[in-house]
């Protein structure tokens, strides 16, 4: 049968006996009369595990697992501390081992046998009743107290669960080793020792983690919800002071003579790196990047006839001088205006640069000029920049003039 | 899925940009910081070049800090980029108590939360209060724009808030937003101002009491 359908078949039953679950939860104390006509109803529900039957009476117990479903579905905060309330099931439990010493120097096997059943069950009972109050929390964790909407209520619920959670830390601390070893409960009988010392002390252990792991959480959210209640009084804080006083501007702290630590932040710099042309394994990348650039149609002059080039023997025509590029020669003119002990300015002369001739092209000439000088010719001049920090771009500067001078010795 | 190595290089880059790491907006990267070995790694790297890894109070998000602030460069940039805050504060506070006052629970946005442009717009056409103060946030500073309609209103300053890194968009609609771990860092300087300005804080109140923008 598959999952569903059992799960169909569980749904159908609790539907179908529902008043006999409620009149047994909220009457019964979780226990049914076995009547005839419930016996259909009882022996369906039992086989779904629902129900289990009690050795002592002809009764039917509710099992804790779906107990614990209608203390939640009811909410009911009374209910939920009394399972936890594991003082009282050790003590019946303590109870029937002393009842069970008896029996088995006094009484029957059978005798022996119901009683030892019966601590059984108190000791299942136990262990589910901690594993399902350990559910309950980490419920009410995981759904971040999703049944509330303000942040206030969720605190007061967090402090509740943070409060149950200790409460129940504490009871733990009844099922400690050294207790259960003792002769009130495990004692030197082998069967007690297995079901004392080896079952029920490794599912405390086992509560006991999932406490502390659930105590930290709650802590943590704990933290959170304080943290989000004073950003918002914050907030309200800043808002009446901007209402009740407009205008009103803060400080700017980082003039202080200390700067306040908590306004230090780095202002982005520029991380961009350029493309390592020689490195062979980003060839191909560099190869589609091009092929993905837009291809820029270059701009050529309508094809004319081409007049063939007659060569004339040159002894037999007058040599011409050739056109000197009027901004090289005023570049040139520039460098030899410099005179030793003396510094000119590339905007100060500007003078000399030819019409139409705008301050970027004469600026860029002359660092040009410079950069073209053989070792010899720089040993001359010295090229010093008059830069500007870019009011825009970080990192960046525009240079505004160039001063030019004679280097010493030279 | 990248290993953790490959996440140190653009952690380190976010970081230098200036930009705040946080589950919003690199979740790889800040699942990177949350490992203690990477944290050292990356702080380690940035004192060699006198930078700092810094995190906000409510460990929300991660930044770099200077590690010298008494450099005049280092002065210089935390000056501007505080002056920067200063302007902005008013417009931000107005923005947060009018989503505090929405969201309805008491509490005010915070690093992950979720939001939905038409909520946000359902509820602020139902209330002629929020309409008016989503009014006068549009008409100057930060939020400053042209719109009439409370709807292109809220659009723009939601958009403002995506280009300054307090928002991130979600979904292909692009109208649900996640905040980011900016407001983590502007509450930080919030509090800091709060104690030095001495603005009173109303403890024990509910801070969601907002008699002036009663809905």
């Amino acid at each position: 049968m598959s999952a569903s359908a059992d799960l169909d078949k569980l749904f159908s039953a609790l539907h179908r006996h529902k008043d006999l679950l409620i009149g047994a939860y909220l009457n019964g104390d979780g226990f049914v009369d076995n009547t005839t006509e419930n016996g259909k109803a009882v022996g369906e529900l039992t086989k779904l595990g629902i129900l289990w039957f009690t050795d002592e009476d002809d009764r039917t117990r509710m099992s804790q697992a779906f107990l614990d479903i209608c203390n939640v579905a009811r909410r009911d905060e009374l209910r939920r501390n009394v399972n936890v309330d594991i003082a009282d099931r050790l003590r019946s439990t303590e109870d029937l081992v002393s009842s069970y010493r008896v029996a088995r120097q006094a009484g029957t096997e059978d005798e022996q046998k119901a009683i030892f059943r019966a601590i059984e069950e108190q000791v299942y009972a136990l262990r589910e009743t901690l594993a399902s109050t350990s559910r309950q929390i980490w419920q009410e964790i995981n759904s971040e107290f999703g049944h509330v909407t303000t942040l206030e209520l969720k605190m007061q619920e967090n402090l509740r669960v943070i409060d149950r959670v200790k409460r129940l830390n504490d009871n733990l601390a009844l099922i400690d080793y050294p207790t259960l070893a003792s002769p009130r409960f495990a004692g030197e009988n082998p069967e007690l020792r297995r079901l004392f010392l080896l079952g029920l002390v490794a599912a405390v252990s086992e509560i006991r983690e999932e406490l502390v792991d659930a105590m930290h959480r709650l802590e943590g959210m704990l933290f959170s919800f304080r943290k989000q209640q004073r950003h918002a009084r914050l907030v309200h804080a800043f808002y009446q002071r901007f209402l009740r006083d407009p205008g009103f501007r803060a400080e700017n702290y980082a003039e202080q003579t200390q700067i306040p630590n908590i306004i230090n932040q780095v202002v982005g710099i520029d991380v961009s790196g350029h493309a390592d042309l020689d490195n062979d394994r980003h060839e191909s990348t560099f190869t589609e990047l091009i092929a993905s650039l837009r291809k820029r149609k270059v701009q050529t002059a309508p094809s004319e006839p081409v007049e063939r080039i007659s060569v004339i023997d040159s002894d037999s025509m007058s040599s011409e001088p050739l056109q000197q590029d009027p901004l090289h020669e005023s570049i040139q003119a520039f460098y030899l205006s410099v005179e030793p002990g003396k510094t000119i300015s590339a905007m100060g002369l500007h003078s000399l640069a030819p019409d139409a001739c705008s301050d970027e092209i004469w600026l860029y000439a002359i660092i040009g000029r410079f950069n073209l000088m053989t070792v010899k010719e720089r040993g001359f001049f010295r090229l010093e920049y008059v830069e500007e920090v870019d009011p825009l771009f970080n990192g960046r500067f525009s240079i505004k003039d160039l001063r030019v001078s004679v280097r010493k010795g030279a | 899925m990248l290993d953790d190595r490959s996440q140190f290089a653009p952690t380190v880059e976010k970081l230098l940009l200036g930009e705040v790491i946080c589950e919003a907006r690199t979740p790889e990267l800040f699942q990177f910081l949350a490992n203690a070995a990477n944290e050292d790694d990356v702080n380690a790297y940035l004192s060699r070049i006198d930078r700092v890894l810094r995190r906000t109070s409510d460990q929300l998000a991660w930044f770099a800090a200077y590690k010298d602030i008494e450099a005049q460069s280092a002065r210089s940039c935390i000056s501007r980029q505080f002056s920067e805050v200063i302007n902005d504060l008013e417009p931000l506070v107005r923005w947060l108590s009018m989503t505090t006052i929405l969201n309805g629970s008491g509490a005010s946005l915070q690093a992950g939360d979720e939001i939905r442009s038409s909520d946000l717009i359902r509820s602020i056409e139902s209330a002629p209060a929020l309409c008016e103060e989503l009014e006068q946030i549009s008409r100057y500073g930060l939020f400053k724009n042209a719109q009439s309609q409370p709807k292109r209103q809220l659009d723009a300053v939601l958009h403002r808030l995506v280009e300054r890194g307090y928002l991130v968009t979600t979904g292909r609609s692009r109208a649900k937003y996640i905040a980011t771990g900016l407001w983590s860092r502007l509450y930080d300087l919030m509090s800091f101002i709060q104690a030095h300005e001495q603005i009173a804080l109303e403890e024990g109140e509910d801070a969601a009491q907002q008699d002036e923008l009663q809905i």
